[in-house]
C-alpha cells in the first residue's frame, strides 16, 4: 500500500442548513493513496465539484474533516490554507483559467514566484515544464495565441510548477476536441506514471474514465461505487 | 511580476484605460493651469499694489492712523535723506504728504486724498510719470500742478487745464482752500485707487498746510529685492527709532491674507478635481475587478494570498491613475510657460479687472513646489481610489469566484 495523501472523513456539505437543508455531499469517506489516478464520476449535480473543492481546500465541509498528507486542512486558517494549496495542490481548471496578460512561461513562473523561488529556478522549471508538455515553441505566447489544447497543457504545467503532491482537475477535457483531450490524457498518465503524482479529476468523458485506474461514482452526494481496476 | 501583471492588466481594455488617462491629463491640466492663472493674477495684483503705491516698506508717525491727522508728520532731514540714498538695498524711496481734501469744480465736489510728492523721487519709486496718460507730468521745475484720474475728471466734469479748488485742514485746524490747474490725467491698474487719490507737489502742500519743508506724512520705500526686507528693517528702525515702520504685509493685511490663503484655496480646488477624477477611477477599476472575478478566484485558488491580490489591485489602480499624470504635468508646464511668457490678454474685461486692481494681461505662474505637491496629491487620490476596488476583490471567495475548480 502507498502512502495516504487524502483522507476524507465523513464529510458533508449542506446548503441552507437552517431552512431546508440541501446536501451537496453526504457522509463521504474517501481514502486516496499517493500515485493514484482517480476519476470522480457522476451525473450533473451529484456533488463531484463540491467534493473536489473540499478536497482542494477551496470550500469547507459542513461536517467532517479532510486530511491531506497528514494535515487537517479543515482546521487551517484562510491564509494557512492558501499557503497549503500553494505548496501541496495543483489545480487544472475546466476553462483553463490562465492569466491572459502573462505568457505561457510567465503563467507557470507566477506560481513559483508566489513560492518565493529564485528567478533562475523559476525560469528553468517553467522552461522544463513547457518542454515536457510539448510547448517549447510557445513559451512567449499569451493564452489568447494558443489553442484550447495548448492552453490546457500550460494549465497542467502550471499545476505542476509548485511540485504539488496532488493534482486536482475539474473536467479537464470538457472544453477540448478529441485529439487534444487524448493528448492531455496521455500527458497526465505519463506524469502519473513517471513522477508518481496523484491525480484526481471529475469527469463525464468516457475516454478519461476508461483510462482511470480508480473510479469513484457519486450520486446525490453519496458514493455509490468505488472501483479500482 | 505582480507589477508587470498590473501594468498589462491596464491595457486589457485599451479604450477604457486611455479614457481614464485622458481624464487625468485633462483634469490635472485644468486644475494646474487654473492655479497658475489665479496665482499669476494674485502675483500681478500684489506686485502692482507694491509698485504703484504701497511699496515694500512705509514709515509713518506712530499716531498717523486712519484719521490721517495732518499734524502727525515725520521729519526727513538731510541726514535721513542721505541715509536712504546710500542704502544699496533700496531701489527708490518717496516721501509724501497725505491730505484729505475736498476737490471741487464748478459743478461737483468729491472727497479724495491729495498725495503730495516729490516728482523725481516718486517717479523712481512708483513710476508716476508712466501713469500719466494725457496732459503733462508733474514737472519738477514748476511748483504747481495736479494729476487726477479721468474718472475723477468725469465726475467733476472738468478737462485738462481746468481749475479746481482743493479745500483741507491746515496744521492749525483751519480750513484752507487753494486753486489748482489740472496738469494731467493719470491711470494706474487699480481704478478704485485712481478715483480716490490725486497727486500734487509735496512742497506746495507743505506750504498750504503750514508744514515745514522736511515734514512728511509718509515715506514709501521700494526694495530691489523683496526678500531683503528683513535685512533693511533693523537699519531703518535704528535710523527712525520714533516712527512706525511697517512692511507691506502689515500695511495691507487683506492682501497678505489673500496671498497666503492662495495655496490653501488651490489645494482645495485641486482636491475637488482629484476627487471627481477618483470617482471615475473607482468606477473603472471596479469594472475591471468584476470582469475578472473568475481570474482573481483562480489566483486565490493557486495560492495568491488576499494581501497580494489587494496590492495587485492597488498597484493597478495607482498605475492607471498616475500614468497619465506626467503628460498632464508636461502639458500644464508648457501651457503655463508660454502663457506666462507672452501673457493672456483680457483687455475686453479690463474695466472689471481694473476695478479690483488687477491688470488686463495675466501672466500665469506656478512654483515647482506646487507641481510636486500636486503630484503627491494625485498619488494619494489614486491610492484612495484603489481601496474600494481592492476591498471588493478581497471579498471574493475563490470557490464562488471560479464556481468550481
Amino acid at each position: 500500500m502507498g502512502k495516504t495523501v487524502i483522507d476524507a472523513h465523513n464529510i458533508s456539505k449542506i446548503y441552507d442548513k437552517d431552512k431546508i437543508p440541501v446536501y451537496a455531499i453526504q457522509d463521504v469517506h474517501l481514502h486516496i493513496e499517493a500515485g493514484e489516478f482517480t476519476a470522480i464520476v457522476g451525473p450533473s449535480g451529484s456533488g463531484k465539484s463540491t467534493l473536489l473543492n473540499i478536497i482542494g481546500g477551496l470550500d469547507s465541509p459542513s461536517y467532517g474533516n479532510v486530511i491531506l498528507d497528514g494535515t487537517d486542512i479543515t482546521a487551517l486558517s484562510e491564509n494557512e490554507l492558501i499557503n497549503f494549496r500553494l505548496n501541496n495542490i495543483g489545480f487544472v481548471f475546466q476553462a483553463f483559467n490562465l492569466v491572459p496578460v502573462l505568457t505561457s512561461k510567465e503563467n507557470i513562473s507566477f506560481v513559483m514566484l508566489l513560492q518565493k523561488k529564485s528567478k533562475e529556478e523559476r525560469n528553468k522549471r517553467a522552461e522544463d515544464l513547457l518542454i515536457e508538455v510539448g510547448l517549447k515553441d510557445k513559451m512567449d505566447s499569451r493564452p489568447g495565441e494558443l489553442s484550447g489544447g495548448q492552453q490546457q497543457r500550460v494549465g497542467v504545467a502550471r499545476a505542476l510548477a509548485s511540485r504539488p503532491k496532488i493534482i486536482l482537475a475539474d473536467e479537464p477535457t470538457a472544453n477540448l476536441d478529441s485529439v487534444s483531450a487524448a493528448n492531455l490524457l496521455d500527458l497526465m498518465l505519463k506524469l502519473n506514471k513517471e513522477e508518481n503524482m496523484t491525480f484526481i479529476f471529475s469527469t463525464h468523458d468516457q475516454r478519461v474514465i476508461d483510462k482511470a485506474r480508480r473510479v469513484v461514482t457519486l450520486v446525490d452526494g453519496k458514493i455509490t461505487s468505488d472501483v479500482t481496476r | 511580476m505582480v507589477f508587470i501583471m498590473a501594468w498589462r492588466n491596464i491595457w486589457r481594455n485599451r479604450t477604457r484605460s486611455l479614457l481614464i488617462m485622458f481624464s487625468v491629463v485633462f483634469g490635472l491640466w485644468a486644475g494646474i493651469f487654473t492655479m497658475a492663472f489665479v496665482k499669476g493674477m494674485y502675483d500681478d495684483y500684489m506686485n502692482d499694489t507694491i509698485r504703484n503705491y504701497l511699496s515694500n516698506i512705509q514709515i509713518h508717525q506712530k499716531d498717523f492712523g486712519i484719521e490721517q491727522d495732518v499734524t502727525k508728520t515725520i521729519t526727513l532731514g538731510t541726514e535721513q535723506l542721505t541715509f536712504l540714498k546710500d542704502q544699496n538695498l533700496i531701489k527708490g524711496f518717496a516721501p509724501r504728504t497725505i491730505t484729505q481734501v475736498m476737490i471741487a469744480s464748478p459743478v461737483n465736489a468729491l472727497g479724495v486724498n491729495a498725495i503730495g510728492v516729490n516728482p523725481i523721487l516718486e517717479n523712481n519709486t512708483t513710476g508716476l510719470s508712466g501713469k500719466v496718460i494725457s496732459g503733462n507730468r508733474l514737472d519738477p521745475t514748476k511748483k504747481s500742478g495736479l494729476l487726477i484720474s479721468e474718472k475723477t475728471a468725469k465726475k467733476l466734469k472738468v478737462k485738462l487745464k481746468s481749475k479746481v479748488v482743493l479745500s483741507f485742514q491746515d496744521v492749525n485746524g483751519d480750513i484752507t482752500s487753494a486753486t489748482f490747474r489740472i496738469s494731467g490725467f493719470f491711470k494706474s491698474s487699480n481704478s478704485s485707487f485712481d478715483e480716490t487719490n490725486v497727486y500734487v507737489f509735496a512742497d506746495q502742500m507743505q506750504k498750504l498746510t503750514g508744514l515745514s519743508d522736511s515734514a512728511f506724512h509718509e515715506i514709501a520705500i521700494l526694495l530691489k529685492d523683496q526678500k531683503q526686507q528683513g535685512e533693511l528693517m533693523p537699519l531703518l528702525k535704528n535710523k527712525f527709532p520714533h516712527y512706525k515702520i511697517q512692511v507691506w504685509t502689515e500695511l495691507a493685511p487683506e492682501l497678505d491674507l489673500v496671498i497666503n490663503s492662495f495655496d490653501l484655496y488651490m489645494y482645495i480646488f485641486i482636491g475637488i478635481i482629484l476627487l471627481a477624477l477618483s470617482f471615475g477611477i473607482v468606477n473603472t477599476m471596479l469594472m475591471a475587478v468584476l470582469e475578472r472575478v473568475r481570474e482573481i478566484g483562480m489566483l486565490m485558488a493557486i495560492g495568491m494570498t488576499k494581501t497580494r491580490i489587494f496590492f495587485m489591485i492597488i498597484i493597478e489602480t495607482v498605475l492607471l491613475s498616475v500614468a497619465g499624470s506626467p503628460v498632464g504635468f508636461l502639458v500644464s508646464y508648457i501651457t503655463i510657460y508660454f502663457s506666462g511668457k507672452y501673457g493672456i490678454d483680457l483687455s475686453n474685461f479690463s474695466e472689471g479687472f481694473s476695478s479690483y486692481g488687477y491688470s488686463a494681461i495675466i501672466y500665469p505662474a506656478l512654483g515647482s513646489d506646487l507641481y510636486f505637491s500636486i503630484y503627491i496629491m494625485t498619488f494619494f487620490a489614486a491610492l484612495l481610489s484603489s481601496l474600494y476596488p481592492a476591498y471588493r476583490a478581497l471579498k471574493l471567495k475563490p470557490v464562488e469566484a471560479i464556481r468550481k475548480i
